[in-house]
Order: structure tokens, then sequence, then C-alpha cells
């Protein structure tokens, strides 16, 4: 992998927050992921994390499922965790909803031991970025369900998925529908 | 089998036609536009494509 320049305007579109709807899939569902970018191959800093218009290839039947969380309650970090020389990337997607009804509860407990691959966008983002990969699923890390005791209060039901050292990778497009 | 949409104009591949995620929001191939079929082609979509009409132009006579 090279250094690349990085100068001139970028991100008109930048902005804070996250887009509300999620792409929550099934490790196990996912038949086969694309090659990995081609680092030999790039000739930007973007070319070492983007997958371009690479498809991830469901077994038959199988997709992502829309998830849609409330709105500026999800966020998202990746953080360069271990020690000088061996650094690898640890990434934690917060989605939080505020309802803790039926349907929380029950994707509570459908999936919180479920290895995962998951979808999401900032705000202004064209591109989905992809926590979890081929041997490296994304797990549910934390998550749980608050009701607090004043109507002013904050009502919420957030789970945390964690992947580990790939950055997130960003692909154009992800299938919401089962393979032909 | 890739399936046409749009008169036979556009192919679904890869996936059955309904919703995908895409660079441009998520689409509903079953529902979307020629408009909206011309985009997706330009930017690379992968589930979708134009259809080649053959090029019946100019035929030699013998």
């Amino acid at each position: 992998m090279d250094l690349f320049e990085f100068t001139g305007q970028q991100g008109l579109e930048e902005s804070a927050a996250l887009q509300v709807e999620f792409a929550i899939a099934d490790y196990f569902d996912i038949e086969a992921f694309p090659p990995l970018p081609d680092i030999s191959a790039a000739t930007t800093n973007a070319d070492y994390v983007d997958l371009d218009d690479a498809v991830i290839t469901f077994k038959a039947g199988k997709h992502f499922h829309r998830f849609e969380a409330s709105l500026e309650y999800s966020s998202y970090t990746s953080q360069l965790v271990g020690p000088r020389g061996a650094k690898s990337f640890e990434n934690m997607l917060t989605i939080g909803r505020t309802s803790t009804g039926k349907d929380m509860m029950g994707f509570l407990r459908a999936n919180r031991n479920r290895k995962l691959v998951v979808g999401f966008k900032e705000l202004g983002d064209e591109q989905y970025r992809i926590l979890g990969w081929d041997k490296l699923a994304a797990e549910v890390d934390d998550g749980g369900s608050e009701t607090p005791a004043e109507v002013s209060g904050e009502k919420l039901t957030t789970i945390v998925v964690r992947s580990i050292y790939h950055p997130t990778l960003f692909i154009d497009s992800i299938p919401f529908t089962a393979p032909e | 089998m890739p399936t046409k949409i749009l008169d036979g104009k556009y192919e679904v591949v890869g996936v059955k036609p309904g919703k995908v995620g895409t660079n441009i929001g998520v689409v509903d191939l079953r529902h979307i536009d020629e408009k909206t079929a011309e985009r997706l082609v330009a930017i690379n979509m992968p589930y979708i494509r134009k259809v080649q009409t053959p090029d019946l132009g100019k035929e030699t006579k013998k």
C-alpha cells in the first residue's frame, strides 16, 4: 500500500449523523463475499476500502433486511486498537430506536447472538458502509432497552454491533431481495 | 435468468426484481421508470443492465 495525496475540496455533502435505515443480514445467509479491494492496484486512499460495484451474493431466498431506527439515535465509531505496530480496526455501530415494544424485544431476542453483516450510510453518503466480512462476522457487543420514569426521559432500545480487523468497507449496492 | 423490465429495454440481473439499496437510495426494480433505470445503468449499479438491441443497420446486398 502506498501513501497518496489527500488535497483539494472534499466532502461537499459531509454531515454527522447516520441515515435511519440499516441493512442487517445473517452472516450465514451469505453465499459469497466479493474479493477485498486490490490494494496493490490502488491509486487513491479511497481505493483501499472501496468495493465499488461489487456484489455480496446471498444464498437462495436470502437477502439483507431493512431496519428503521430513530433519527439521531444511531452512531458509529471506527477505532485503531492494539499495540504500536500491530494496530487493527475495531468498529462499533450503535443502532437506536425510541421504542421498547414487542418488535424491539423480539428483535433483541432473535439477534442477540446472531453473527451479522450490517450495512449503513452516514447522512450525505451514497455508498453503504459494511460491518462484518468473510470469516470476520460482526457480532452484538451490547444492547438493551430502557424506559425512563419521567415522560420527558429517554426511552430507547439499542443494539451495538461490533466488527474487527477490517475498516468498514464501502459498497455501492446491496440486495434487499433474494437472488434470481 | 435475468428478468426484463420496462418493456424489455432493461434487465434485472443477480436478484429477483425488488428492492435494492443503491447510491441513489433504495429503489424497487419492479416500479422504476426509464429515467431512473438510465441513472442506475450510468452509475454501474450491478443489478440492472440495458438490453443491447442488435444493430439492424446497414445490410450489404449480395
